[in-house]
């Protein structure tokens, strides 16, 4: 059963569509990241699903129902971002008392131990914490909150890198304890790629790809060496980039077809094979220009 | 099939009340410190005239919770306005909700601190007066009635609590005009200071004012008044719940 | 045992060829249940579809096997198996590397083959004490 289902949404504002013809599934009890630049339409879409904003055309549906203004939906959807909008006048632990009274799920004792492991004071009030503990507080509502349909969009605003580790850790950890939906949508997919089970690459509010991790590591290679022969091999090729890093040498990135006589053929003339992350894959897919801004630098 | 927590409006709507309850308790301390300060202003007298004759001189006050009332009113109308702004709904939308179990929650939010606000007001006015006894030793007390009875204060509060819900539902509604589209901002004002000015140049229109607002404060019957007030209070606040039935949150 | 992401290795085959070390090692037995893929999550931290796909690769292989409702096991003549695919696979590939590299700085065959020797004999000695 899918958790989410999107055919061709849109989402317009005036002109200008943040979300273009969208499609895509989600099933349930996955952990997918949601991968894109900054005015991909990521947040748009991510309000959508938790039925915040209206869609404009096309279909939605969350549970197999229209999330929009829905009660149901809400009830077991968490939405985690840099925004919270939790009353002055509560402390924390006043906070985690109310999350607890509107989510069935909600385990205090996890919630409780979080808050004391992150140095947080349940005596203190929201608005006093700095940026990352308040990202800190966030997640830690967010996680215990144990909805069937968590989204954490760029959760992490201000939390440092150790912070961050332990978020993964946690989320992952009682993600295994109780499986549920969830979606992250963040910069660093390097950091996350390892919890997640499937990226959906939006670009400019379109769909550019929808895999499994494993898959989008090995969707492209690496080239490294002299430009000329990397032209040659470039040929009837479909290219996600290239650039000229300087002194005659080029980098280039195609789809993972090179068959294995071509690999040794290509490193026996000092051709470099490399791997391509995911996060430098989703990199290149999404940039305009095929070249990177070494072609500023080529150019100028 | 996953498990998903099923939930009914009622309970929604009853978590939401008691979260603004305790998440917007702050509101009820500028209510005192709003009567606080409408008691102060009202030390010096709400009324009053001078008289002489030859050598004989006496100045007459009179004492009223008029201007505690008047202010109370005035508070109730901007938190009403309050309640609808961008991040109090936002409020709403960080746990559980939808716009109508905000909207209900609202409700009761509204009718609370109308009590609240009817009481006190009320109470406002006692202690005025015992401020008054106090201070002039209850020699300069010229009434009939300086004490209040407790069915006056009960029929005060009555009346003072439904004149603020009318009020309060009616700032609601501008404030989820508003919400609609910024050119209320504008278009309210105007109607009511428009009305106003046009009151005074056009006796017609004066005629009409004048009876739409005795229509409510000329009321005799309790009973009447009260059912008037709950009417008009229950339809514009649907009509507040309509409109605001399909806006979008946390934009 | 730190994942290494850098490498041309996908994560799900370094997963399963730890747990060939494993086995080897003889930590886990013939018919003994192996890790599940939560379990294995939760001790690489990655999502346990990525460890999932290494254990349904070593299935593949016929070193584990499995049973219904219970998990995952290793095959009775696992050991073996492993012992011989690595020596026709993963050993072949990396004396290739070796070969390529020695090429590349020029050392004789000779040289190679003292080299082997030298650490070959070191090893020996730090295995038995």
């Amino acid at each position: 059963m899918n958790a989410v289902e999107c055919r061709d949404l849109i989402k317009a504002y005036g002109k200008l569509k943040a979300v273009n013809e969208l499609s895509f599934d989600l099933e349930e009890n996955k952990i997918t990241g949601l991968i894109g630049r900054n005015g991909a339409g990521k947040t748009t879409l991510l309000k959508i699903i938790a039925g915040f904003l209206q869609k404009t055309a096309g279909e939605v549906k969350v549970f197999a129902e229209n999330p929009f203004n829905n009660l149901t939906v809400s009830a077991n959807t968490v939405f985690v971002d840099d925004n919270m909008a939790f009353p002055q006048s509560l402390r924390l632990g006043e906070l985690l008392d109310e999350a607890a009274g509107f989510y069935g799920n909600w385990n205090m004792g996890l919630a409780k131990g979080a808050l004391d492991y992150f140095s947080l004071n349940p005596r203190h009030y929201y608005h006093q914490l700095s940026k990352g503990m308040k990202s800190t507080f966030n997640v830690v509502v967010g996680l215990f909150a144990r909805c069937s349909l968590t989204i954490f969009d760029e959760p992490t605003a201000g939390m440092d890198a150790g912070a961050r580790k332990d978020f993964y850790r946690a989320l992952l950890k009682d993600y295994l304890r109780h499986p549920r939906t969830i979606i992250l949508s963040s910069h660093l997919l390097n950091e996350i790629e390892d919890i997640l089970e499937d990226i959906l690459l939006i670009t400019e509010g379109k769909k550019l790809l929808h895999m499994p991790v494993p898959n989008l590591r090995e969707y492209a290679l690496g080239l490294r060496g002299k430009s000329y022969i990397l032209e040659d091999m470039a040929n009837s090729r479909e290219i996600i980039h290239i650039s000229n890093v300087g002194d005659g040498y080029a980098y280039l990135v195609v789809k993972n077809d090179i068959t294995e006589q071509e690999r040794y053929k290509a490193r026996l003339v000092g051709v470099d094979i490399t791997a391509v992350t995911a996060a430098d894959l989703c990199v290149y897919l999404t940039s305009g220009k095929k070249g990177g801004i070494d072609d500023v630098f080529n150019k100028n | 099939m996953m498990s998903l927590t099923k939930i009914r409006l009622f309970y929604v709507t009853k978590k939401q009340y008691k979260y603004k309850l305790m998440a917007y308790s702050g509101l009820f301390w500028t209510l005192a410190a709003v009567q606080t300060i409408a008691i102060l202003l009202s030390l010096g007298g709400t009324g009053g005239w001078n008289m002489g004759r030859g050598t004989i001189l006496f100045s007459i006050k009179t004492l009223s919770n008029e201007i505690i009332v008047l202010l109370t009113f005035l508070w109730a109308f901007a938190v009403s306005v309050i309640l609808t702004t961008k991040s109090y709904r936002d409020g709403d939308a960080v746990f559980v909700s939808n716009r109508l179990s905000s909207n209900l929650a609202n409700g009761a939010f509204l009718i609370t601190y109308c009590l609240i606000g009817g009481l006190s007001a009320v109470l406002g006015g006692a202690v005025l007066r015992l401020i008054f006894f106090f201070s002039t030793g209850g020699l300069g007390i010229v009434s009939q009635n300086f004490f209040l009875s407790p069915t006056e204060l009960a029929a005060g509060f009555a009346v003072t609590t439904l004149y603020l819900l009318l009020i309060s539902t009616a700032g609601y509604l501008c404030g989820i005009l508003v919400q609609c589209s910024k050119v209320f901002v504008v278009i309210l004002p105007s109607l009511f200071f428009g009305v106003l000015i046009l009151a005074g140049r056009d006796a017609g229109i004066r005629e009409m004012l004048l009876q739409a607002i005795n229509f409510l404060v000329h009321e005799s019957s309790f009973i009447m008044l009260t059912l008037k007030a709950i009417l008009i209070t229950a339809v514009v606040f649907g009509i507040a719940l309509l409109i605001s039935n399909r806006t979008e949150v946390r934009k | 045992m730190k994942l290494d992401t850098d490498i041309m290795k996908p994560i799900y085959m370094q997963i399963a060829e730890w747990l060939e070390t494993e086995i080897l090692a003889g930590n886990i037995g013939g018919d003994e249940k192996m890790y599940s893929q939560y379990q294995l999550a939760e001790i690489f931290n990655i999502n346990p579809a990525t460890a999932a796909k290494g254990l349904s690769i070593l299935v593949e292989e016929g070193i584990l096997y499995k049973k219904r409702g219970l998990g995952m096991f290793v095959s009775p003549g696992a050991r073996e198996g492993i012992m011989r695919k690595r020596r026709d696979g993963t050993l072949k590939q990396l004396i290739f590397d070796l070969v390529l590299e020695a090429q590349r700085l020029g050392i004789p065959e000779n040289e190679l083959m003292d080299m082997i020797r030298m650490i070959k004999n070191g090893l020996k000695g730090e295995m038995k004490s």
